[in-house]
Formats: C-alpha cells, structure tokens, sequence
C-alpha cells in the first residue's frame, strides 16, 4: 500500500471517536467528566504541596504558625486522597468501558465482514486485512482513550504546571516543551515502523495458525499422524515464527534506538530544569520551598509524560498500523442491494454470465445463457473443476457475475432488497459446514428468525426428513444435545454431518433449494431414500442439484462452458460426452 | 457411543487382494480403518500384521507400511510438490508428473502460474484454490506416492466426478494388479466395490456378507439388494419416471 492512500491519524481519530462514543455516550461523558476532576485535583495537590512546603520552611523560621502548617498538610492530605480515589473511580469506568466497546467494535467487524461480498473471502488480500482487523479491533477504543485523556487530563495539566513553573522562571515551560518535541516525534516515527511489520507478519502469522490446524485441528491430525509429518509442519510453523520474530527484532532494534535518543533528550531536559533551579536558589530568585515543590512536581511531570508517551502512545504506535487496517476494512465496499421484494416463485435466467475468481488467471465460467423454469429441478453435472459449484454460488446470489446478469423473473439479482436476495433459497454445500452448537440450533441456525416461533417439532420433521437417525445414546438430551467433540458433546459420523446439513436446508423456507453433492458421504439405502423424500417435499419449489438423478433437464459443465442442456434421455442419444460420463458410473452396475 | 463400535470383528486380509467395505453409515467401516492403522488402541482382542501385534508396533513402523486417505482428506495449504512430498520425500519430478497424470491433475496443475510450486490454498498472494473434488486428487496422489505395501482408502472417490472416479479405480486396479500392494476401501459406490476381490458387506459393527461381487449378487444377499438400489438410478427409464 502506497503512503499516499494511507489514512492519517487525525482521519483515523476522527472516524474511532463517534464510533467510540455511540457504545454509551452516557458513560462517555461521565468518565471524562470524572477525568476533568481528576486534573483539577492534581493540580490542586500541587499547589497545596507548594504551599505546605512554604508553610514549612516559615515554621523554620517563625513567621508561621504550627497550626497553620498543619492545616496546609491535612488540606493536602485530603486533596492527595481525593486525587487517588478519584483516580479509581476513573479506571473503574474506563476499564468497563473498554470491555463494552470492544465487544462493539468486534461486532462492527463481524456485520461488515457479513456485508461483503462473499467473493471477496477467496482474496488472501482480503484475508490478511481482516486479520489485521481483528487484531486492531481492541485497540480503537485505546485510541480514543488515549486522545481523550490527552484532552482531558494531560493537557491542562501540563498547561497549568507551565504557568505554575513559567512563574518561578520563565525560561522552564520552555526547557519543558523542547523536550517534548523529540518524544513526541519519536513515537510517530515507531508507529510507521510498527505499521510495515505487521504488514508484513500478517501473512507469517496466517502461516503460522495454518501449520498449526495441519498439526493439531480435527480436519488435519489423523492424516499428518498417518504421513508422519509433524516433524515437517513443526520446522514449516517454527520457520514461519522466526521469520516473523527476525522481523519483528529488527524493527524493535530500530525503534528502541529511536526511543533511546529522545529519552536522552528528556534526561537533557531534565538536567537542566535542574540547573536553572539551582542557579536560581543560589542568586535567592525563589524560596527553599518553591525549589522543593517545584522538583516534586517535575518529578511528577516526568512520571506524568512518561506515562502517557511511552506506555501509552507507545502502545498505540505499535497497533496504530492495525487500527488503520481495522478502519480500512470497515471502508471496504460492500455488496450492493437493490429495494426490490419478490413474493412468488419466479423464473431464473442468466444471461451471457462469466465470472472470474479474484487473482485466477481464467473464468470459472464463462458465457453461461441458460433459463431455469419456476418449479423446474436443473440437474447440473460435469466433472471436477468445470464450475458447478461456482455456477451455484451464482444462482444463489452469493456471487455477483463479472459479465452478464442473473435475473428473477425480470428483476437483476443485484436489484433485490437485501433481506430478499437470499430469504427465499436454501442451501447444501458440498463442504457443509460442521457448527459446534447443539442439534437444535444446528438445523435451526439456516432460518434462526423462524426458531422463536416454531416448535420443536418443526425441527425434528426436518430432521426426519433429511433422514437423521443418530440414536438415542448419541443424542441423549434431545435436541439440546451439543454436537461437537471440542467442547465435550456428542460426535458425529461424516454421514450423519452431511443429513443434519441437508435438514439445515429443509427447514430454511424456501423457493429455490441447491443440492450441491448432497450425498457423498451417504450410503446407498439412505441416498435413495433422501432423493424420493426431497421429490416429495420440493413440491413447486425450483431446485438445482449437482449429481446427475431425478431432474427435469440436466446442464452438462466443461470448463466453465455450457456443452449442453436438455432431458437426460435426449442427451444420453445426443451428447457424446454427457454419455461418458454417465456409462463411467454405469456400466458398473449393469 | 455404540453406533460407531466394532463387535467380534474377524478378519484375514491376505498380501496382494483388494478388499471393498460397504454398508450402511454407521455401521464402523470407518473405525475398522482408524484401528487397523494405528489410531486407536483401545479396543479389545488382537489385530495382528504378519504375525505381530500392531499394538506392539512402533508409530514409524506403522506408517511405513500403511498408505491412508481418511475421509477428511487434509487440505493442506502447500504447492503441489511439497503436498506430494510430504508422503514420500524422495518424489522426483518425473514421479510427481506421473502422480499427477495418474489423478487425472496434471492439466490444472499446468495451468497454474507456477505450476507444481504454486502455493495453494488462500495464504499468500499468487496461490491458487483448488476445488474440492481436486483437493482430495491431490490426497491420493500423495497417498499413491507412498508407495506403501498396504493401502487404506476411506472414501477415495466422495468428492469426485464420474470420470475422474473410474479413472482412480482404474490406477487402485492397476495397483492392485501388480499384486505388490493389498488394497482396502471403504466406499458407498457399489460400482466400486465390484472390481475389489473381497466385499466385506458390514452392519452394526458386524461382518453380515463376504465374498466377491458375483458370488454376492446371486443370493438374496443385503449386498444385492444395495447394488439393486443404488443400480435403479441408472436404468433410463426408471429415471424419467422417478
């Protein structure tokens, strides 16, 4: 990414603090309130530990009372006290806050991750950045945080101690800023240098989680033990870590050489507030007791400007990078949707659509003309790769055509409202997914909107249906039974997997149902029955399957391209290769 | 967790033969795969391997001589080279092109930028996808690749297309023809199953039928009346009225 397209930090903080705000503006403002308490009372301890030491150094000489002296210090005392409990009312608020905005900011990620274009989860640009999202996610609201003290607390605090010292000498709030300048400049500095190493670790560390699945994940253990390769993965995920820890050195080396150089520019600063003092105490220009308060308080400026620039800017330079990128994503454009709503079942027609896959060299399909009647069951067969699949996403709505248009009825998919794109298909992939819940909620999750108002025997019907059988020992709690091995439930075979995915479907109402390979890992008992179950219950619904039975007309796929359409008995007399590939399966079962 | 258990299960699987497992899911084909290589070892009775208890096997031991695709075949996100690699370091290019011949890959394998080094997977920019049905292509080149005197396929056709399955069935043939090599598959594709020289016909845990395809087939046999289902989507006209 080029500098210039690089947002800045006013842009960024400009777009972190409404977004920070609007988690619970009524906290908002009671934190910084409290916070604005909090620089009043600090300023006020240093003006009363000032006054105390020159009740103290008067009580040396007589001119002051010891009940006088005494009240300055109960005064401080009791300021000092209010000061801390303040300070804990502050960090109480704020670390609440931190935890609700968190969850709010990952929210936010979570639903503009949902709004994108699914094709864009097949981009490793894509990937990376929402990777870098994730992990700035955190940190917005440490912005603000830092910002907002700044404004809050830092400021007129350091504005009021200029005075306080511009008092005793004019020459120190000068000495002072001089040495804020360099730390300042410093920290902006690391976070350019923080922002290209996570740049590029993002990709190192995306490595690394995937040699780690190879080694240890559900999907990958039984094979990796059985080839032996855990000793290839381990090398692969060390290697991928000291890549990313030589990096990771080498910027810590540059940027805590940079750190060092101003921090000795401070410690200048700070041996020279300390000379103009002295120099001033021996000419008599001001009291013993000015001399005290006054280095206890820059004892407590330095604490002060410490704090908040290198702990806390400091951290903040090292994520500032991951903020940008989580801001970035939230700007990524999102799937466009039209206002238009469809009730009926209507006809589907492509119409000359290509598609490409973001970084392939070729379409995964290409030219693809084809009308698919209301009510009609499409048949889609074709080898591995010859876009079937791809073809589905795009019926579906998941995918947007490069070229060409998909039409319901006689409305483009892209003109549909959101909530009606997709409301009226379900939906099996071939790589069905295995959630981690409980068997309810894994065949409700397709049509949740559905679940308050249906009962339980809704879901079993679907289930049923689907031809889901897991028995009674399994399924010991009913539907509350949690299918998932991780978190201490019951486990299932793939097959079985496969029927709750297919119930998943028949419980989402629906017009449109694709099947893609539905019954791979179903036997053939089972598979025949699924098949006359889902003849039965697809009624006038549009269905597109992606096997080669029980279809009105049957779509034959090559490389992305239509061979041919038509009745399966047409082909078998017509097309040559629908025939290969249907006596490849069925000259053994003659 | 009865549904996937073994019970009395007896077998003697001799060097060289083919033997197809069908049945029903559920019935434990797969468990009979996960303990004969090694997975698991809690189990009672003995599975011996040329004599030798398998438990008293090292790990090494057990994956040099056993070449497995479990149904989740791993989709791992390396170039092709280094995925066939990873079951035998020793593959060559003139192997690693035949292996990719063989599982009908070796066309998308050139078209892609790099071809055998182009990483695959979504991890970096400039690697490639592939689709499911080549990822588990990819799974048993890898595994043919072993060149293991045992191999065990669970589910080697599941993703595959027609073409591309005869065409794996044809290289377990093949394989099996050298008579080096004793296969054992798991499948739900009867036509598959046909060729192998042993079908163990399982249920609830159990051997219910054993014995070649046409042996099977001439009794009323569990067997025949799975081939015959399966076999119905097939007939033409059975279709169109279906």
């Amino acid at each position: 990414m080029s500098p210039a397209e690089e947002e800045g930090f006013v842009q960024i903080a400009r777009k972190a603090l409404p977004l920070v705000f609007r988690v619970s503006p009524v906290l908002f403002v009671f934190e910084y309130a409290v916070t604005v308490l909090d620089a009043l009372l600090l300023v006020l301890t240093t003006a009363t530990l000032r006054d105390f030491f020159d009740h103290v150094s008067g009580l040396a000489a007589g001119s002051v009372s010891f009940d006088s002296a005494l009240t300055s210090l109960l005064l401080f005392a009791l300021l000092k006290v209010a000061d801390e409990a303040i300070d804990g009312v502050a960090n109480f608020v704020g670390e609440c806050y931190a935890g609700r905005s968190n969850q709010a900011m990952m929210n936010e990620l979570n639903l503009k991750a949902d709004r994108l274009d699914t094709v864009k989860f097949e981009d490793p640009e894509i990937l990376n950045q929402l990777d870098q999202a994730y992990r700035g996610a955190p940190n917005v609201r440490s912005l603000v945080h830092v910002l907002m003290d700044i404004a809050c607390l830092y400021v007129p605090y350091f504005v009021f101690m200029g005075l306080f010292l511009r008092r005793a000498e004019p020459m120190l709030p000068l000495i002072l800023l001089l040495v804020f300048v360099p730390v300042l400049a410093s920290h902006f500095l690391r976070s350019r240098y923080y922002t290209c190493l996570d740049d590029r670790t993002v990709i190192l560390r995306r490595k690394e989680e995937h040699y780690k699945d190879c080694l240890t994940a559900r999907a990958f253990f039984k094979e990796t033990r059985a080839l032996g390769a855990g000793a290839f993965f381990l090398s692969r995920y060390s290697q991928a870590f000291k890549r990313a820890q030589k990096l990771r050195y080498r910027t810590e080396l540059k940027s805590q050489g940079v750190a060092m150089a101003a921090n000795a520019l401070t410690l200048a600063g700070y041996t020279s507030i300390l000379g103009v003092l002295v120099s001033l105490l021996m000419r008599g220009r001001i009291t013993i007791g000015s001399v005290s308060a006054i280095l206890a308080a820059t004892l407590e400026m330095f604490a002060m400007m410490t704090e908040i620039l290198d702990n806390r800017l400091g951290e903040l330079s090292a994520s500032l990078g991951q903020i940008r990128k989580y801001f970035k994503f939230l700007d990524l454009p999102e799937q466009e949707y039209g206002q238009i709503h469809v009730g009926d079942p209507k006809d589907i027609a492509l119409e000359g659509v290509s598609f490409t896959y973001p970084g392939a060299e070729r379409p995964a399909l290409s030219g693809i003309s084809l009308r698919i009647a209301a009510g009609e069951t499409l048949a889609v067969v074709g080898e591995n790769g010859s876009g079937k699949t791809t073809l589905a996403k795009l019926i579906l709505g998941l995918y947007r055509p490069d070229q060409g248009r998909i039409l319901l009825g006689d409305t483009p998919l892209g003109e549909l409202a959101a909530d009606s794109a997709y409301r009226n298909a379900s939906c099996v992939f071939q790589d069905f997914q295995r959630y981690q819940l409980s068997l309810r909620d894994n065949v409700a999750i397709s049509d949740f909107a559905r679940l308050s108002a249906s009962s339980d025997a809704e879901i079993q019907d679907a289930l049923a249906a689907a031809g889901f059988r897991a028995n009674a020992q399994q399924m010991a709690q009913g539907l509350d039974t949690l299918i998932s091995k991780e978190f201490g439930g019951t486990d299932l075979s793939r097959g079985e997997w496969q029927r709750l995915s297919i119930a998943r479907a028949y419980y989402r109402s629906h017009q449109l149902v694709v099947l893609d390979e539905p019954t791979a890992a179903i036997d053939p008992f089972e598979e025949d029955r699924i098949y006359r179950d889902f003849i039965k219950l697809k009624k006038d619904h549009t269905a597109v399957i992606i096997t080669h039975r029980l279809a009105d007309r049957v779509l034959v796929l090559k490389e992305g391209r239509i061979v041919d359409i038509g009745t399966h008995d047409r082909l078998l007399d017509e097309s040559q290769y629908y025939r290969r590939l249907w006596t490849a399966q069925s000259r053994y079962l003659q | 967790m009865a549904a996937f258990g073994l019970h009395d299960f007896c077998l003697a699987i001799y060097p060289g033969k083919q033997y197809a497992f069908v049945g029903q899911n559920g019935c434990g084909k797969s468990t009979v795969i996960k303990l004969l290589t090694g997975l698991y070892n809690n189990y009672s009775g003995r599975i011996l391997l040329n004599g030798r208890d398998i438990r008293s096997l090292g790990a090494a031991e057990i994956k040099a001589y056993f070449a497995v695709v479990y149904q989740d075949y791993g989709k791992y996100q390396l170039s092709v080279r280094e995925g066939l690699q990873l079951g035998n370091a020793d593959l060559a290019d003139p192997e690693i092109a035949a292996l990719l011949e063989q599982t009908g890959l070796a066309q998308r394998v050139r078209s892609l930028p790099m071809g055998a080094d182009t990483p695959l997977g979504k991890l970096e920019p400039g690697s490639a996808d592939l689709s499911e049905g080549q990822w588990q292509r990819l799974a048993l080149a890898r595994t043919f690749g072993r060149q293991a005197r045992f191999l065990v396929l669970d589910e080697p056709a599941a993703a595959l297309d027609a073409l591309a399955e005869s065409r794996i069935y044809r290289v377990i043939r093949d394989i099996g023809a050298t008579g080096c090599t004793t296969t054992l598959y798991v499948t739900h594709r009867l036509a598959a199953a046909r060729s192998a020289d042993e079908i163990i016909v399982m249920k609830d845990g159990r051997i219910i039928e054993q014995g070649t395809h046409a042996a099977l087939l001439a009794g009323d046999s569990y067997y025949a009346q799975m081939f015959n289902t399966q076999r119905k989507w097939y007939l033409r006209r059975q279709v169109a009225e279906a």
